[in-house]
């Protein structure tokens, strides 16, 4: 079949990627692109490497659903994913989903991994299409794990720790990885490290409100009521449950393995969440829980509990210290943000907080600045509710009494020397990092500040981009003075792409009928362009008698000049350097806009912020008329320990 | 609801292709073409073995969600896979993945993205060899699967459904087929009937029929034998066949009249896809 399969491509523009699924490069059009990564890698860096191979010389695939991974070997020994898109749904959203994505990855590492996206991604057919490539997660898929240490109850309890944490670590942040299952986590460090892998249903803060998930996991691990419109943090607490009990339950019992696994789960199915009562494997791991093991009694309790719930429950959009996505997405998504509604009655706090920053885009109404949410503050009352404060203050207190007893006996019993005075420092750079700079309160202001600053340098690299592109745009109009958008060369590209499209497509229109198209073709008109090409009337061919055959020539045109009009506007803008150009400038304004209302904000939020300095945290720490405070004592040592 | 079981190893689908091997598959497939049917085909299924392996695979390990037979009809009724694989009606898909005839290297002709056009050597894996003689024995294959589909569909009583996908250019010589494709749709699983799809490979530079919901408009009485043949096609199946840019409704049927290269590819394609995969 040869070149053949795609040579229908080669009279395409190869800007535009193909709008059909059939030409949509699949497995094993990638799998032959890249048997020459040279060549068929777009990226500079990763050109280099070579492909791993398995059969025949074949490059090695890992099929997932809406990709195919192929693993690539560096010259240095590293190795990468490279991860190609197998379908064109909704292509261009995922992949600016990915890059969304990226800097959650880069921040929570090694939870995640690093995406690197690629637009030039894979060369197929002569036609670039977009990639994302990932450092290659060493370690062992999660069932493969499970399986080797089956007889080793310590590291499966072990493993469901490390589940535990994970799952924190990403609520911490405010995202949602969506998908847990074997194959998508990868066990590294006996079961003490869990990276997650396949961010295609990830969740982060910026899409609250509206937004759907791309999938909805594997259904052996999700809850059964879970659809796409369950997008939000908390995501992933079902499959932490449903993992974690299975884990214990083989901790227990290594046989269950054996008894319930079909290589596509651990314990529990799909089947057995919807049913938990009637499910033979809930009702044996309540038969295990039973003979006295506390740990696996919860976990099974509190995975029953939520399997009866009729969806899985999702917190309300938690605010988050999200790393400040690149240059340019504030400014797309900010409009479907301000329209978006918040989806509980409770108003997330993230949601809220983009409705503000839209609003100071434009005319803030004064009177809802009362109303503003402020993130930081928000995060700092969940600390305090999750105690961590009270553990902190409690821990200090107990150290600064050790203390004052140790320097005390030390200067009593040795008078000023230098020993007694390194003793005193040591205590005193203890109690700095490891109380102070721990302080919910101090470590949020810190934050806050930290994101100011960066808000500031990005204002700053935006405004440099944005002049080097005015520059750009002055230099082209020079060069292209007279270029406008009737050039010839658009309106003769945007009638090739019509020349592709076959009028049965117009079967689509309300009032065509299948055998006007038949008749079209037997009078030799087969595609959008030969309609438009055909003289006034000169349609007559068509069936239904005068009027209707009328009216259908009218709507056929219509549709052929709508055609024409949209692929010439398209040509014109991905051809336009001077459109391209505005375009960008005008992307990098509203990003400097959507940053400076944001700076606004937080100068705001940083008013209101308490005191966070080192006197009013003593005064916090010695105070201790507050009942709450007083209530920590029982507590602090948690806090005290962790030094 | 039918067609709707999930495919995974304990429960795989299949697979099953009647390869027209007569005497006629040797002529030039198209008119512009050099290439003959037989070639054409055989590169066909061989690149739809390699798509079906990548569906199913995770690194070295090919999990076995499908499994595959083929069946020759030229003079008469033969395996399709010869080799390691000879005289197996089904393989699951990993034996498939592991034992190719061989792996060929073809030069490629392709667009360099800078719109020079440069060859490179590419490898392909064969498994099925291009065959052409004697006469179309399209009846007895039918036949031939039917039994092996019934024994296949009670070893997984509920597995999504076989497709069975018939390729051929011309009539059959051994009678009417009708009654045995009527009694082969009659078998199936739990989860539904197996599909039946039958396409027909052109050697005019007509226009191609795909996915036709009435025998209306169809050029001949072979035509529309053919079209009553096939399974219609399940609700999943039509909306991917819409999304590829098909006129298909919820009565067409699997059936492609005087398909080229390129229908013949993404029928397949669409045949092919099944419920989702894990």
């Amino acid at each position: 079949m040869s070149s053949s399969l795609y040579a229908h491509e080669h009279e395409q523009n190869p800007l535009i990627p193909p709008r059909r699924r059939g030409d949509w490069p699949d497995a094993v059009a990638y799998q032959e692109a890249l048997q020459n990564p040279a060549t068929h890698i777009g990226d500079q860096e990763l050109s280099q490497a070579r492909v791993a191979t398995g059969r025949g010389g074949l490059p090695l695939a890992y099929s997932g659903r809406f990709a195919v991974v192929f693993r690539l070997e560096m010259p240095d020994g590293t190795s990468w994913a490279l991860r190609c898109f197998t379908s064109p749904d909704q292509i261009a959203e995922r992949f600016l989903h990915w890059q969304g994505v990226a800097g959650y990855a880069e921040a929570l590492t090694p939870a995640l991994v690093p995406v690197r996206c690629l637009e030039k991604g894979v060369l197929v057919g002569g036609r670039w299409y977009s990639a994302v490539a990932m450092p290659w997660v060493e370690g062992e898929p999660l069932l493969a794990f499970v399986e080797r240490n089956r007889h080793r109850p310590e590291a499966l309890r072990r493993l469901a720790a490390s589940l535990d944490r994970l799952l924190l670590r990403l609520e911490d942040f405010g995202v949602a990885h969506g998908d847990w299952q074997h194959d998508n986590m990868f066990v590294a460090d006996d079961g003490r490290s869990v990276t997650l892998v396949d961010y295609d249903g990830f969740f982060a803060p910026e899409w609250s409100g509206g937004a759907h998930a791309a999938e909805v996991g594997h259904p052996n691990y999700q809850h059964p009521g879970r659809r796409p419109e369950h997008f939000g943090v908390g995501l992933d607490r079902f499959a932490c449950a449903s993992l974690r009990t299975a884990l214990l339950a083989l901790a227990r019992e290594p046989a269950l393995l054996d008894r319930f696994s079909d290589g596509e789960s651990l314990v529990f199915t799909r089947a057995d969440f919807v049913a938990p009562d009637t499910s033979p494997a809930f009702a044996t791991v309540r038969a295990l829980a039973a003979s006295g093991d506390e740990d696996l009694r919860e976990a099974l309790d509190a995975l029953e509990a939520a399997c009866r719930e009729p969806g899985p429950r999702l917190s309300p959009a938690a605010p988050s210290i999200a790393p400040v996505p690149e240059v340019g997405r504030w400014a797309r998504e900010a409009p479907h943000r301000a329209a978006a509604a918040p989806r509980s009655a409770i108003p997330p706090l993230g949601a809220g907080r983009r409705r503000a920053r839209v609003r100071t885009d434009g005319n803030a109404p004064g009177a809802l600045s009362l109303l503003r949410p402020r993130p930081y503050r928000a995060r700092l009352a969940l600390e305090v509710a999750a105690g961590r404060e009270r553990r902190n203050l409690g821990g200090v207190r107990r150290y600064l009494a050790a203390g004052a007893l140790v320097l005390t006996l030390a200067v009593w019993g040795l008078g000023w020397t230098f020993l007694t005075g390194l003793l005193f420092a040591s205590f005193g750079y203890w109690f700095l990092t490891g109380f102070y700079l721990n302080w919910p309160r101090k470590r949020l202001a810190d934050l806050l500040h930290e994101e100011m600053g960066r808000l500031h340098y990005e204002v700053l690299a935006c405004e440099a981009q944005r002049r080097a592109a005015r520059l750009r745009l002055r230099m082209v109009g020079a060069a292209e003075a007279t270029g406008d958008s009737s050039a010839p060369g658009l309106v003769e590209a945007a009638r090739a792409r019509l020349r592709q499209i076959p009028v049965s497509r117009a079967l689509a229109l309300p009032g065509v009928r299948r055998d006007a198209v038949r008749a079209l073709r037997r009078g030799g008109v087969e595609t959008a362009a030969d309609v438009l090409a055909h003289p006034e009337g000169g349609l007559e061919a068509l069936p239904g008698g005068g009027r209707g055959a009328a009216a259908q020539e009218a709507r056929l045109r219509l549709w052929g000049r709508e055609l024409l009009a949209f692929h010439e506007e398209e040509q014109r803008r991905l051809l336009s350097p001077r459109l391209a150009l505005k375009a960008e400038i005008e992307a990098l304004e509203r990003g400097i806009a959507a940053r400076h209302a944001r700076m606004r904000e937080l100068r705001d939020e940083w008013r209101d912020y308490p005191d966070a300095s080192l006197t009013a945290y003593l005064w916090r720490a010695l105070h201790r008329a507050d009942p709450v405070e007083d209530s920590a004592g029982s507590d602090g040592t948690s806090g005290g320990s962790a030094l | 609801m039918a067609y709707t079981a999930e495919i995974n190893r304990a429960k795989p689908t299949a697979f099953f292709f009647l390869i027209d091997q007569s005497g006629s598959m040797d002529d030039p497939y198209g008119l512009e073409s050099n290439k003959r049917k037989c070639d054409a085909v055989a590169d066909v299924i061989n690149r739809l073995l390699s798509t079906l392996v990548l569906r199913c695979a995770k690194g070295e390990d090919v999990r076995d969600y499908f499994q595959v037979g083929v069946v020759g009809y030229g003079g008469a009724v033969r395996q399709g896979f010869s080799g390691p694989l000879a005289n197996r009606q089904f393989v699951p898909i990993s034996e498939v993945a592991d034992n190719p005839l061989r792996v060929e290297q073809r030069m490629r002709k392709e667009d360099d993205g800078a719109g020079s056009l440069v060859e490179r050597p590419v490898r392909f894996p064969v498994w099925f060899e291009p065959y052409a003689n004697g006469n179309t024995p399209m009846t007895a294959a039918i036949e031939e699967t039917r039994r092996a589909v019934q024994a296949w569909c009670e070893l997984y009583p509920l597995s999504y459904p076989p497709s069975v996908i018939n390729i051929s250019d011309g009539e059959p010589t051994d009678g009417n087929p009708l009654p045995a494709a009527e009694a082969l749709k009659q078998v199936g699983t739990n989860d539904g009937k197996i599909l039946f799809y039958n396409i027909h490979i052109s050697g005019s530079a007509k226009r191609p029929i795909e996915f036709p919901d009435s025998e209306i408009g169809l050029p001949d009485e072979f035509a529309q034998r053919l079209f009553e043949m096939s399974s219609v096609l399940p609700p999943r199946l039509v909306e991917e066949a819409r999304r590829e840019g098909f006129g298909a409704t919820e009565r067409s049927r699997g059936f492609a009249f005087n398909a080229d290269l390129r229908s013949l590819i993404q029928f397949l394609d669409i045949g092919t896809r099944t419920a989702e995969l894990r």
